[in-house]
């Protein structure tokens, strides 16, 4: 009888012992508050300048008089040390280690940096800043233009009021956006960018309506209509210097030839491969990859499961008709023109 | 007789099993597989014209807070019309409504139903019909979305193979009650785990009839929505899939909700909702095991699993009692059986958010407090059994009628309405 109480005893207790902290945690709540996920980010892509700009804003506004203009060195009421460049950028040498600065930095004045410089904490330019090569900021936000030099390096995001070019094999992380345009160099790594045009070396625009109307394409038989798109089981080429009236989803992978023009949507559950100067005027999805050849133009949001290339001179979106662009990574050739926003969690590049 | 009692012990011990597998790929899945959501990143695009319906009946007490949430919405004004359905209600939601209307022209466009069929799926399907907008999203009467919260809902429909998308439903009333906070790591395991893990394995992500929408032209294409049944969402889901739509779940899009704050209003709303999926399952098992073309095999599984989730929790009981009787007739269950059927009924306990997927979910989320309640979950479970069971035998015994009645979910607008963040 004993040991049968005793292992009744201890499977009570065993049983029991998840109870203690449920208790606890019922009678003295720890966590009752809703979850903190609504809106998190809004998803868009200049929270964290936007955040940082009127952070600065109210620190500034309480700061006495006297430290409202000129150079000067000091702290802002929160206690982060800062210093601001009105006249002369020499205080930003002044640092135990010669070219790192540690301080929140407030720039004044247009300025040139020389380069090599290590920004331990955010940069803000009131006015057009131009970095020398081989600098590395936390992140930086100009009110106006703002120039990364070659091979620098953004650690968290970086904001341009005006135009936000980046030198060749500069790096950067998080999120990079601009209120005109970002222009970016060769072998540029990126994440997420986000501006009015963003565009590698050089701005293209969508293509100009075709002279004439090409024929249209018959989808083979075996296709089916599902609501207001057409569905094809397998793979499907659509050849050259057509035009399709209609979305399509393709169960295989998708290749549109050159110059073709589709009027809808697409999306494969495969691949899309568009040849050069092939147009989409809507979306292009793919559960793999999208490639896009030279030239050709998408009017709509671009998304792939993997990747996405985009070729030379290809145009995503267009003035007055803003896109994204969203896959773990992208490539970008030379041209490649996105009026909107690129995602690329994993890391995009130009090439 | 002995045989006849074994034989459906055998099988329901197959089906607790067959769920208990899937309730752990889907942890498996949520905790070390790749996290599946393309289109949350679409923050820049011409955005399409969007109607929000948010069917009302008496719903006074939380309708404005939801109305002043989605007008602060960063959708563009002139694409997007607000249209709150006001179902017959006795207390001052028409009025409120009518008032929005009023100061926001163009904007809030209402509809009074003062006749025809009572009920959310019958008000959807009226006033469908009233606007041409290329998306239609549902919102109940007592969520509450972000600022961005539609713009996540539609950038998804830029695929043209999706039908539906389906938003992730936080409980902002967590604090009310044991139940509430029971109910808030119910739905963490349901949206964070299940629904997601179903959205990265491909599979048949439920719509849930609020916090999602359709498309237009999808709506359209499966004949509108249907007023004879319980569950619209389930039926809607149902009906895309078989014509060939995707329905897309996005758990980074979050909207605030109210969650039954006494035992006898859940159990009213698991009974209808049990009552609704039941009704699905009757009409579209067959269909989808018939398989159309387009529909995978695996899909297939998770359709059949997904429609049979309320008929678990009868399942169950038949099976503990089952075991019961055979034991008073001296049938001797092999160790292996019951040891089966002991640990599916435990890690699934009727399919009602197992606890390791709601332990995963909870991890996920970063919350770490509210998993200490996970022991007390049983409570909720077993009067979610008992109630489902309950609801599945009176509507057996009624030959699944077409017409049960609606019965609303109460509100409470006792919570403090404003998001955590503050952003509605």
């Amino acid at each position: 009888m004993l040991p049968f109480l005793a292992l009744l005893a201890a499977t009570m207790v065993w049983f029991l012992l998840p109870m203690i902290p449920a208790m606890r945690e019922l009678i003295r709540p720890t966590d009752i508050a809703p979850l903190e996920v609504v809106d998190r980010s809004s998803g868009y892509v200049a929270y964290f300048a936007r955040n940082f700009r009127s952070y600065l804003e109210k620190q500034m506004a309480a700061l006495p008089a006297e430290a409202q203009a000129g150079d000067y060195l000091g702290k802002l009421p929160d206690g982060t040390q800062f210093i601001r460049v009105h006249k002369s950028a020499d205080g930003l040498a002044h640092e135990t280690e010669v070219g790192t600065q540690n301080r929140l930095v407030v720039l004044d004045t247009p300025l040139t940096l020389p380069g090599s410089e290590l920004f331990l904490m955010e940069v803000y330019a009131r006015a057009t800043l131009i970095g020398g090569p081989n600098a590395v900021y936390r992140a930086i936000y100009a009110e106006r233009d703002l120039g990364l030099g070659e091979s620098s390096k953004v650690l968290r995001w970086a904001h341009a009021g005006g135009t936000l070019g980046v030198s060749s094999h500069s790096v950067l992380r998080g999120r990079a956006t601009s209120d005109k345009r970002v222009v970016l160099g060769q072998n540029v790594v990126f994440e997420r960018i986000g501006a009015p045009v963003i565009s590698v070396a050089r701005e293209n625009e969508p293509p100009p309506p075709p002279p004439s109307s090409p024929r249209e394409f018959r989808l083979p038989k075996g296709s089916t209509r599902v609501g207001d798109h057409m569905r094809v089981h397998g793979d499907l080429e659509i050849p050259e210097g057509v035009r399709f009236l209609s979305s399509l989803v393709v169960t295989g992978t998708l290749r549109i030839g050159m110059g073709t023009i589709v009027e809808g949507s697409v999306k494969a559950h495969r691949d899309v491969e568009l040849a050069d100067e092939a147009q989409v005027r809507g979306a292009v999805v793919a559960r793999r990859r999208v490639m896009v050849g030279a030239a050709a133009w998408i009017g709509g949001p671009v998304i792939a499961e993997e990747r996405i290339r985009l070729g030379r001179d290809v145009v995503v979106g267009g003035p007055g008709m803003p896109a994204t662009v969203s896959a773990p990574e992208v490539e970008l050739a030379n041209g490649a023109t996105v009026y909107g926003q690129i995602n690329a969690p994993m890391g995009g590049r130009t090439f | 007789m002995r045989l006849a009692l074994l034989i459906p012990l055998y099988l329901i011990v197959t089906v607790l099993v067959v769920y208990t597998i899937r309730h752990y790929l889907f942890t498996l899945n949520r905790l070390f597989g790749r996290h599946r959501q393309p289109y949350v990143d679409i923050g820049t695009a011409a955005w399409p014209t969007v109607a929000v319906f948010v069917p009302c009946h008496n719903e006074e007490r939380v309708l404005a807070h939801l109305l002043d949430a989605l007008l602060a919405c960063d959708y563009p004004e002139q694409q997007l019309k607000i249209i709150p359905i006001d179902d017959r209600s006795t207390d001052a939601t028409g009025r409120i409504i009518d008032g929005y209307a009023t100061r926001f022209p163009g904007r809030v466009h209402p509809i009074h139903r003062s006749d025809g069929k009572p009920g959310k799926a019958a008000a959807l399907k009226e006033a469908a019909g009233a606007s041409d907008a290329g998306i239609h999203l549902v919102f109940d009467a007592d969520y509450l979305p972000g600022r961005g919260l539609i713009k996540q809902l539609v950038g998804p429909f830029f695929d043209p193979e999706v039908g539906a998308v389906m938003g992730r439903v936080v409980p902002m009333n967590v604090g009310k009650s044991l139940l509430t906070r029971l109910l808030d790591l119910e739905r963490t395991g349901g949206y964070q785990v299940d629904q997601q893990a179903r959205m990265n394995l491909r599979l048949i992500p439920q719509y849930g009839g609020t916090v999602g929408g359709v498309r237009r032209a999808a709506l359209l294409d499966v004949g509108g929505w249907r007023d004879d049944t319980l569950a619209e969402d389930t039926d809607m889901t149902f009906r895309l899939v078989l014509a060939g739509w995707e329905v897309v779940y996005q758990n980074r899009s979050e909207c605030y909700e109210e969650v039954p704050e006494n035992w006898p209003s859940r159990i009213r709303q698991i009974k209808r909702w049990a009552r609704g999926h039941n009704q699905s399952l009757a009409a579209y098992w067959w269909p989808l095991l018939k398989r159309p073309a387009h529909i995978r095999r695996r899909v297939v599984a998770d359709g059949l699993l997904l429609l049979g989730v309320f008929a678990v929790g009868p399942l169950l009981l038949i099976g503990w009692a089952l075991a019961v009787v055979l034991y008073y007739l001296g049938v001797q269950l092999s160790a292996g059986i019951l040891a089966i059927l002991a640990v599916a009924m435990y890690s699934t306990l009727g399919n009602f958010a197992a606890f390791f997927e709601v332990a995963a979910g909870a991890r996920l989320d970063g919350s770490r407090g509210r998993i200490r309640l996970l022991p007390f979950l049983i409570l909720g479970f077993l009067v979610s059994l008992m109630a489902v069971s309950w609801a599945t035998v009176a509507q057996m015994a009624t030959f699944w009628r077409p017409h049960d009645p609606w019965e609303k979910t109460e509100r409470y607008g006792s919570a403090d309405r404003r998001p955590p963040n503050g952003d509605a």
